[in-house]
């Protein structure tokens, strides 16, 4: 299967009458958005605003943040399943918004989610202080059950992303990428000399606020399965997780996943990149049990010599890390873990919830559990009033002057546990 | 599964549990929600610590654990840490075992060590019975996305 992802650079953004991009400037009808948002009528408030690197900006509550990508040839739409039909994507040829961004900010339930700052200390620990970003701040009708308000959230930014991807189709790419693999044993036989890697993409599906879609489908109702790596980048999966900002895995990020990019560039040089073991993070003990039996010998099966494994989320998650590790090692594949760490605020505990003897390799993305001071800022979007709940703030965190102190786990992507930020060791 | 409110009493259930069933199910909960919706389940008894705290469900658990039952669900399921969720709801069985002993042991054990690491000098949030209600609908949400694994329910249905 093979894609060529045209990147259209993104350098600026701003309103505008007519939604388009020129000059690498990417403007916004901000009317037309906000009205589209507002057909839910789940939704009875959407307001657009704009916030730029550099900036002395807070966004906070993030719930998802999405690059805005269209299929120009090729099977299927970008976020198959949810966006159209459920037709098989990674093939062809797909165009994306380089540096530009949506960002769903609102109120989500109970517990707030996540700080994008623009500026300041907090900005070095997130990518989304680096890209241009059109923010969806969406307002829910009152008394909107939560699962109805979680889904309306999360289609509000994939129909603000579908949208704002339509400006991209008349562009020129300034950069074109092919990624390609191949069936399996063709695959095998094309770098022969070569280790045959593999990946196994944990993916979040514990219930409200916990899920994850593959193809529109929740995840924790597929069983561990193979998918060609290109199928990603035209937004096979989307998330539905909203709980932990540090290592969320947005949209985004799968649409960017890292560990596939990486391989992607070592395929043919030192690492032959077979393919994606796609597998879940469920709640009952047996499922996990069955899905990481599945996943190592579908590892074992197709052959590979080593594999990297990454999960998402603290505590249950660790449980499939390790049961995952361990089983695919014993079977003779190599396991390197790329996950992040929670030893407390002091440091002295345990930085994962599950061990095993097998997980020798791990791969950190750093120390979530690490307090800093967020500055004031001069402009808000969205509401600081939950800072206190929100996941990494505490009570008493917060100041007059709109400064707060609170654990890195509360910026969105900053500990994320595949490697997408600067905590991590990193070749350069 | 689930017998419509009122048209069973207590006693009436008990009995219809023990001609019924080989294996019990429990759920452990300090949610109310939790406890409301399964309360007049056939196949699913509530241990319900109402003024209970989340560390109250885990020690609970492993002192059941340690009486003979097994654990279903992760104890620490889902990605809400002790300090962000204040309940907490496990599912537990005296019939199939998951895994073994010592792992529901590990398991459990690991999760009171956690709680205690991520609420160690912390406060509580201030909740709001809105926050709490919401809380609650998501605590409840994940210990149901065990019991909608179509593997659990066919061994609940096989009563094993």
């Amino acid at each position: 299967m093979k894609l060529e992802l045209g990147k259209i650079k993104i350098s600026d953004v701003q309103f505008g009458d007519k939604t388009k991009i020129e000059n690498g400037t990417l403007y916004v009808n901000a009317k037309e958005l906000s009205e589209l948002v507002c057909k839910d009528d789940r939704i009875i408030d959407c307001r657009i605003e704009l916030a730029h690197p550099g900036e002395s900006c807070r966004i906070t509550p993030v719930k998802d943040v999405i690059e805005p990508r269209v299929k120009i040839s090729g099977p299927g739409c970008v976020f198959p399943g949810v966006m159209g039909k459920v037709t098989e994507v990674g093939q062809g040829v797909t165009y994306c918004m380089d540096g530009a961004c949506v960002i769903t900010v609102g109120k989500i339930v109970g517990f707030q989610e996540g700080v994008i700052d623009m500026s300041g200390i907090a900005a070095d620990y997130c990518p989304f202080s680096k890209t241009q970003n059109v923010c969806v701040v969406i307002e829910p009708k009152e008394g909107l059950e939560t699962h109805d308000y979680e889904n309306a959230g999360r289609m509000a930014g994939l129909n603000a992303a579908a949208y704002l991807a339509e400006a991209l189709r008349d562009q020129t790419p300034d950069e074109t990428i092919v990624y390609e693999t191949k069936p399996l044993f063709q695959q095998a036989a094309e770098y022969p000399d070569l280790p045959k890697v593999g990946y196994i993409h944990m993916l979040q599906s514990q219930g409200l606020l916990h899920d994850t879609y593959y193809y529109g489908v929740d995840a924790k109702q597929f069983v561990p399965t193979l998918m060609y790596p290109t199928e990603i980048f035209d937004g096979a999966i989307t998330s539905g997780n909203c709980v932990a900002p540090c290592d969320k895995v947005t949209t985004y990020h799968h649409l960017h996943n890292p560990v596939i990019e990486d391989l992607y560039k070592q395929h043919g040089k030192t690492l032959n990149f077979m393919g994606v073991i796609l597998t879940n993070e469920n709640v009952f003990l047996m499922d996990k049990e069955r899905h990481s039996d599945m996943v190592s010998k579908l590892c074992e099966y197709i052959g590979l010599d080593g594999v990297l494994l990454t999960e998402e989320g603290y505590g249950n998650p660790d449980t499939d890390l390790m049961m995952n590790c361990k089983k695919t090692t014993k079977r003779g594949v190599k396991v390197v873990i790329i996950t992040d760490e929670f030893p407390g605020r002091d440091g002295k505990s345990y930085s994962l919830a599950d061990v095993c003897e097998e997980a020798d390799t791990m791969i950190s993305c750093g120390n979530g559990n690490v307090v800093i001071h967020f500055p004031p800022m001069d402009r808000l979007i969205g509401t600081t009033d939950y800072i206190e709940m929100q996941i990494g703030g505490w009570v008493g965190c917060k100041y007059d002057d709109g400064s707060f102190d609170a654990e890195i786990q509360i910026i969105i992507a900053s500990t994320i546990a595949n490697g997408f930020n600067k905590l991590c060791a990193r070749g350069y | 599964m689930t017998v419509p409110k009122g048209k069973q009493t207590q006693s009436e259930l008990e009995v219809r549990r023990e001609e019924t069933m080989k294996a019990e199910y429990l759920l452990i909960t300090n949610n109310p929600k939790a406890a409301e919706v399964y309360k007049d389940n056939v196949l699913i008894g509530v241990e319900f610590l109402e003024s209970g705290s989340y560390l109250d469900v885990l020690l609970c658990t492993r002192d059941r654990i340690h009486r003979g039952w097994h654990l279903l669900t992760h104890p620490q399921a889902s990605n809400l840490k002790p300090n962000q969720c204040p309940y907490k709801t496990v599912l537990i069985t005296n019939g199939r075992a998951a895994q073994e002993f010592a792992r529901d042991i590990e398991l459990i054990e690991n999760a009171v060590e956690a709680h205690s690491k991520f609420t160690r000098g912390m406060k509580l949030p201030r909740w709001t019975d809105r926050v709490l209600r919401d809380f609650m609908t998501v605590d409840l949400s994940v210990v149901q996305s065990a019991l909608e694994s179509s593997l659990l329910k066919q061994i609940m249905s096989s009563h094993i």
